[in-house]
Parts: C-alpha cells; sequence; structure tokens
C-alpha cells in the first residue's frame, strides 16, 4: 500500500495525541513565584518543628529523625539516621558535625555545609524565580498536613527540577523530590509524622573540634589570584566558597572553589599537576552527580557536582590558566 | 503510560515503511523531519502539499519529538516529550558533536538511526568568552537561550580503579556543600575525549 505523505503525518500525529497529556499546573508569574519560593524558605528556616522523614536515592533508603528550632537568630538542627549504622547530624549556621556510631568507637566529621530537607531552598529563594518557572498544582496529603504541589521547572539544562508540596497553612516543605528533565525522580524527602510550630527541646550540640581536618578559607581576593580561572559560568551560578584544604592520597594542598545557584552546588578542585592528566567522566547511576577531570596548563582540575551533566561539563571546559601578571 | 524506546522504535519503523514509497515529495517531508530544512521551507513545503493547516498541527507535535532528541527545552506539560526522553534516558550515551548531515537524495531511514544514536546530536550555539574582570565569572548565556555545547566522547571502557584511588575524597570533599544525612552515591567512570575545540 502506497501512504502518502498526509496519511504519514497523520500517523505521527494520531500516535501523539494518543499519549500527549498536558499539566493542569498553574504556572505563577516571577513575582509570585518568587514571593512564594521565599515564604517556603522562611518557613523551613524559622519555625520550630520536630518529625521523621524518609530519604529515598535510587534504590536507597533512609528513616531520620530530625528537630530544628531557632536560637535566637541561628537556625539549630539536629538529624538522628534511624536505619542502620548510628549516625547523628547537628548543624548551625554554617556548618555540621557528624558523629557517626556510637560508645567508644564514635568518630566526629566536621562538616563546612549545614543544608538538610527540609531547609533546602536559600536564604534569598526569590532569586530562584529567575532560573526556574514555579508552578502551582493539586492539594496532597503529606504526614498528616494538607499541601500543594509546587513544581519548580528550571528553564535551561543546568539545573534539576523540583517537585516540592507547602504545608496549606505555613508553605513549610513537606516533601521535597528532585527529579532530572524526563520527569525520573534522583531524590525523594518525605515527612512520615511531623509536629510543626511547637516548642523544641534538644541537648546541647557537643563541643566543635577544633578545625584540625586541614580546611582553610581563602578569600576573594586570594581566589583571584590563583592560576586558573573560571571564565564564565552557566546563568544563574556564582562562587559562593573556596578553601585551601588536604585531600586523602594527594601530596599537595588543593584548592577548592564552589559554586552555585543557590539549590545547585558545584565543586572544583584544583591542583598541581605532575603527569599529563587523561580527562575522565563520572556519574552516578541515576545521574544525579557527575564529574569530570581534565588538566589546564599544569593543573589538574576535577569538577564534580549534584548537577546535570550539561552543569558539570560546562564549568571544566570554562577553566583556563591566568596570564601571568 | 510508559513508553519504552522499544516502543518508539516500532512506531518509527511503521512510519519507515509507509515512508519507503514515498516519491519525490515526499523526499522534502523527509528532509522535513530530518530537520534538515529551515521552518520558512518546512512551511513552504507543508503549504504545497495542500494541507497547511492540519500539517502545521502536525509539525508542532513533531517538533516536540525532536526538542524531546535534542533534549533542548524540558516541558513537563508535554507528556509525550517527556516519556520519550525518558526512554531514551534508558539508552547508552555517546556525548560527542556531531556535523550535521547533508542531504542525500533520500533519506527516510535516517531519522531511524537518528533515534537510536540521539545523544550524539550536538546543538551548537557556543557562547563567546567575554573580555571583562579576570577571575569574575560570567554567564554563560541569557536566560532561555540554550548555549550547552556537549564537548566530551567516551572514548574506553570503564575504570573502576580511578574511583577507588581517586575520586572517592573529591566526592567526601564535595559532600560539605551537598545534603546533610545523604552519603556519596556509587559513581561510574570512563575515559572521555574533549573536542579540541573546547580546549
Amino acid at each position: 500500500m502506497k501512504v502518502n505523505s498526509v496519511h504519514w503525518l497523520g500517523l505521527v500525529g494520531l500516535s501523539l495525541s494518543a499519549v500527549c497529556a498536558c499539566a493542569s499546573a498553574e504556572n505563577l508569574t516571577r513575582g509570585d513565584a518568587a514571593a512564594y519560593l521565599q515564604r517556603m524558605s522562611d518557613a523551613a528556616r524559622q519555625l520550630p518543628y520536630e518529625g521523621v522523614f524518609v530519604m529515598t536515592q535510587g534504590d536507597r533508603a533512609q528513616t531520620v529523625r530530625v528537630m530544628s528550632r531557632l536560637s535566637g537568630p541561628v537556625k539549630e538542627s539536629r538529624l538522628m539516621v534511624l536505619d542502620g549504622q548510628e549516625r547523628e547530624v547537628r548543624c548551625s549556621r554554617s556548618n555540621s558535625i557528624s558523629l557517626v556510631g556510637s560508645g567508644a568507637g564514635m568518630r566526629m566529621e566536621r562538616r563546612l555545609g549545614s543544608r538538610h530537607f527540609p531547609d533546602l531552598l536559600p536564604d534569598n529563594a526569590a532569586a530562584l524565580a529567575e532560573w526556574y518557572d514555579v508552578r502551582l498544582g493539586n492539594m496532597e496529603r503529606v504526614g498528616g498536613f494538607e499541601c500543594r504541589q509546587v513544581d519548580l521547572v528550571p528553564k535551561d539544562a543546568y539545573r534539576w527540577g523540583y517537585v516540592l508540596c507547602a504545608d496549606k497553612n505555613t508553605a513549610f516543605p513537606l516533601r521535597a523530590v528532585m527529579v532530572n528533565a524526563a520527569g525520573k525522580p534522583l531524590m525523594q524527602y518525605r515527612f512520615a509524622e511531623l509536629k510543626l510550630g511547637a516548642p523544641v527541646r534538644m541537648q546541647p550540640p557537643p563541643a566543635v573540634p577544633a578545625q584540625t581536618d586541614g580546611v582553610r578559607a581563602v578569600d576573594e581576593a586570594e581566589m583571584n589570584d590563583s592560576p586558573v580561572q573560571v571564565n564564565q559560568l552557566p546563568p544563574g551560578f556564582v562562587r559562593v566558597a573556596g578553601m585551601r584544604r588536604h585531600i586523602p592520597n594527594h601530596a599537595s594542598v588543593v584548592q577548592h572553589w564552589v559554586f552555585s545557584d543557590g539549590l545547585t552546588h558545584v565543586s572544583m578542585f584544583l591542583e598541581p599537576s605532575s603527569k599529563p592528566i587523561a580527562p575522565v567522566k563520572g556519574e552516578s547511576p541515576l545521574g544525579m552527580m557527575n564529574l569530570l577531570k581534565r588538566q589546564v596548563g599544569g593543573y589538574e582540575v576535577t569538577i564534580v557536582g549534584d548537577a546535570p551533566w550539561p552543569t558539570v561539563e560546562s564549568i571544566a571546559m570554562q577553566v583556563g590558566t591566568r596570564a601571568a601578571k | 503510560m510508559s513508553v519504552s524506546l522499544n516502543d518508539v522504535t516500532n512506531e518509527l519503523n511503521a512510519m519507515k515503511v509507509s515512508a519507503m514509497s514515498l516519491n519525490n515529495r515526499d523526499e522534502q517531508v523527509s528532509a522535513l523531519l530530518d530537520g534538515e530544512l529551515d521552518d520558512l521551507e518546512s512551511r513552504r513545503i507543508l503549504a504545497q502539499m495542500g494541507v497547511q493547516d492540519d500539517a502545521k498541527a502536525r509539525w508542532s507535535e513533531y517538533a516536540l519529538i525532536g526538542e524531546a532528541m535534542r533534549d533542548q527545552t524540558y516541558s513537563p506539560s508535554v507528556g509525550f516529550a517527556a516519556r520519550f526522553r525518558a526512554a531514551l534516558a534508558d539508552e547508552p550515551t555517546q556525548l560527542a558533536p556531531v556535523p550535521r548531515v547533508e542531504r542525500r537524495p533520500a533519506a527516510p531511514w535516517y531519522w531511524l538511526a537518528a533515534a537510536a544514536t540521539v545523544a550524539a546530536i550536538a546543538w551548537t550555539v557556543v557562547g563567546s568568552v567575554p573580555e571583562g574582570n579576570p577571575g569574575v565569572p560570567q554567564m554563560l548565556a541569557t536566560r532561555g537561550q540554550n548555549v550547552y555545547t556537549p564537548v566530551s566522547v567516551t572514548v574506553g571502557n570503564r575504570d573502576e580503579q580511578w574511583q577507588t584511588v581517586e575520586a572517592i575524597p573529591y566526592l567526601a570533599a564535595h559532600q560539605d556543600y551537598a545534603h546533610a544525612v545523604i552519603d556519596a552515591p556509587e559513581m561510574h567512570y570512563t575515559p572521555v575525549s574533549l573536542v579540541e575545540v573546547a580546549r
């Protein structure tokens, strides 16, 4: 049977219309989106809460008890992993301490970051409206609370999407799902139970150990004197941190820069290279984390982040040597 | 409803059988579907076919497939594009810019091949490096523009040794800025080649 082009196109259209579904989500204006995101961020940071959430990443799941409150102007929180090895994380304003194991075998790990669910949005969450469309979806019920689904849809290929559910009354995030461009979940958090707004009693955190892990912050001027520079960053990304640190199995001190758009974080490690470096790409099974190592002049550059591959690759390819002054 | 790549391929095969009997005019349609024509030329051909209104709608829907194949846009409201992209995501990926295919006399099969090697399709707007303050990163693009150009291509097999020897310390250090409680996931490593123009 000879099928002409009209039929051919008709076949395409028929096939598509059979499977095409359109979302009913409400698109917020940029101003409304900024206000909504900021409200969610403020609620997660300022409201006292205590509860249990489940984190799922691929085939791994963890149940975590969390409590958080403001101590003066500063948020402090405590997370206890309830599955597997005992682990507790105490977060304060700009760093956190992981307590792994128990009793005499307990070890303490200092971390420089303190992000944790449900406080995932940055302090200045309104700025995210520049890089994400925000859509309000249907009402749902999570952890016993009525909540509104909120989609953060990235406007480009440089960041993951998020599907959140915000408490109807306070906008407190009750669920957060990081999704890729195909809508496939990469990581999920969801409250199973929650007490929101009531006073939280918390044991004081253990004494913070002296900074013995070989990390030294560097300021903007020192970073700008680095022999290597990043000429361009993906839209919305800025350098948010810089430090020199010792890395296991590495003889020299490594420079560690961190870039972020507020939600997505990408690290750049920079160290002198004593031999030619063949480029290597790394990716997690679901693609949530990506890595690219390459040589730039006499330096090894390693970019790693919980970011889409275009973000990691773009940053890596924009690293260049700085002309000698 | 989930659509596997096999489903999509079968659907394309069915279309291919139809396309095999196309005459010269249909070669133009083939070119249209191959993405070898610009929009103006595409509309002219659709108009010549005398089915412009209907064809416009079809063309619009077909463009969704093209976008899904090139991953140029993300629109979760478009179910088919998202599912098509999801099916492709399960396929082995080769990240390399590929030059635009030259027009051939008859190419109804080409876009089947394109579906199989979809990740090898490049999109080509490269952000220029502005002069300015050294050390102050500039934006790659203005919002809404797609300027990402893949530059790496896999050139070898997985290298598990690299993971154990080299990568873990980087991942551990990056965890300082990842979500608390989460451990770094297992990663797979492959040697890649970076295209010369990007060096």
